[in-house]
């Protein structure tokens, strides 16, 4: 008898549960959660952006060592970065000049929306932010998302009406066609892993990847342009009997101090949440 | 009148308690900031009360979380309020002992089951759709951070409340000692 009655309990809770789901996907409750993420969003906004002042940009080591190791890593950096400002300085008179011509964007055919961070992703298997710009904006599921002058960030993943979630380039479902700025231009996939790395897989066993080379996109999957900044090699994992080499990103921007992205859209139809 | 002054007060409670789980998820530092508030809450009422009422408040705030998620809508619903009626029926079974340990062991089950049922629902959600993927490396980490830290949080939490428990029961009775 008492079985009977928890196998009912759990059959009811299991239907209720399914209804949601279906009614969800039907679309039939996307008053209900608009409502719900208008209530929460005021709160979620605030809650983010204290975290992003109270985080600020604070670096913390383990060990004396580690400090001192950072230590010299930059001076060495520092050095070579001298005597690199002065061709750098002219370079970007000319890149200037070249950008103007160039329209990287509009000759794509891309508008760039201008969003605000209203909050991060709250499962702790993901890695998200939630954008105040959607689908009213002709934000589409797959559109880039960037920050600064063409950093990759991350890439639209579900859209409300004026909110939208973005996949940042750590979760464990982001990939990203990507290329290095080596030798031989190798070609991979930049996948996340639940917000802890970065790596950069399917590169050829005999390509020549070194640590510091530029990750940028490759451009060969839709919407995405090529050439926005990914990151640059930390460390390569090579095993002799495997077809692929694997490259640690270390990411050009720290995902967790996102305040303001831009969203390279192409005006195509949103998939809806 | 008092129903609904009751079930205004469950409203507020379950909003503060998902403002409480974003600012957690925010605001505290990687690994702290995996630490799973709803389902401390969701256990302290569960062990507190002793009502199945517990199972529709996980089933609502984590319809909530739903929105905030990346997961296929339900794979969270699904995982969530599942496992919590598995502690409801564990807690009103087998461990229905309110010493600290037993408490804690609840808790422990509860996030084990939560993410068995979390990666069962994500494996089926990849047969219906080519843009689920799981990611292997990583995942264990990831989990074993949020068990503990729940689990830590839920176990002081628990410490702390035993005497409110205890002044204002619920179903449940609470032994002197913890």
């Amino acid at each position: 008898m008492r079985r009977t009655k928890k196998l009912t309990t759990f059959l009811l809770i299991l239907t209720v549960i399914t209804i949601t789901v279906l009614v969800h996907y039907f679309g039939w409750l996307d008053s209900v959660e608009v409502s719900l993420r208008t209530v929460l969003s005021p709160a979620s906004r605030l809650i983010y952006t204290e975290s992003i002042i109270l985080k600020g940009e604070d670096e913390s080591f383990a060990t004396v060592a580690e400090l001192e190791s950072a230590y010299q890593t930059l001076k060495h950096e520092q050095s070579a970065l001298r005597a690199r400002a002065l061709t750098a300085d002219l370079l970007e008179e000319e890149n200037q000049e070249l950008k103007r011509q160039l329209h990287f964007f509009q000759a794509h055919g891309f508008t760039v929306m201008t969003a605000e961070v209203t909050g991060k992703n709250v499962d702790p298997f993901g890695s998200s932010i939630i954008v105040d710009v959607g689908s009213e904006q002709e934000v589409s599921v797959g559109d880039p998302v960037i920050i600064g002058e063409g950093i990759l960030v991350g890439v639209i993943s579900r859209v409300a009406p004026k909110t939208a979630i973005v996949r940042l380039l750590d979760d464990h479902q982001s990939k990203v066609a990507a290329t290095l700025r080596n030798q031989d231009r190798s070609l991979g996939v930049v996948e996340g892993g639940y917000g802890l790395s970065v790596r950069m897989n399917l590169i050829p066993q005999h390509e020549q990847v070194g640590v510091g080379d530029i990750i940028m996109t490759s451009g060969l999957e839709t919407n995405m342009p090529r050439g926005l900044l990914i990151g640059t090699v930390e460390a390569i994992e090579r095993e002799a009997y495997q077809p692929f080499q694997t490259a640690i990103v270390r990411p050009s921007e720290q995902y967790t101090h996102i305040t303001i992205v831009s969203v390279l859209t192409n005006g195509t139809t949103s998939t809806p949440l | 009148m008092k129903k609904f002054l009751v079930f205004f007060g469950v409203i507020v409670f379950m909003l503060l308690t998902v403002l409480l789980y974003l600012a957690v998820s925010y605001l505290f530092p990687y690994p702290y900031s995996k630490m799973n508030i709803l389902f401390i809450v969701l256990l302290l009422v569960l062990v507190w009360r002793q009502s199945g009422y517990v199972v529709w408040m996980s089933f609502f705030l984590h319809f909530l979380i739903e929105l905030y998620t990346l997961t296929p809508f339900g794979v969270v619903l699904f995982s969530s309020t599942i496992s919590i009626l598995g502690a409801y029926w564990l807690s009103e079974n087998v461990l229905t002992n309110r010493s600290w340990l037993s408490t804690v062991f609840l808790g422990i089950m509860t996030m084990t089951t939560y993410r068995i049922l979390y990666l069962v629902a994500l494996l089926t959600a990849r047969l219906f759709s080519s843009s689920v993927d799981i990611v292997w490396s990583g995942l264990a980490t990831t989990f074993a951070w949020e068990l503990l830290f729940t689990v830590l949080g839920f176990g002081v939490a628990y410490a702390c409340c035993v005497p409110i428990f205890r002044r204002f029961p619920g179903r449940q009775h609470f032994p002197t000692e913890v």
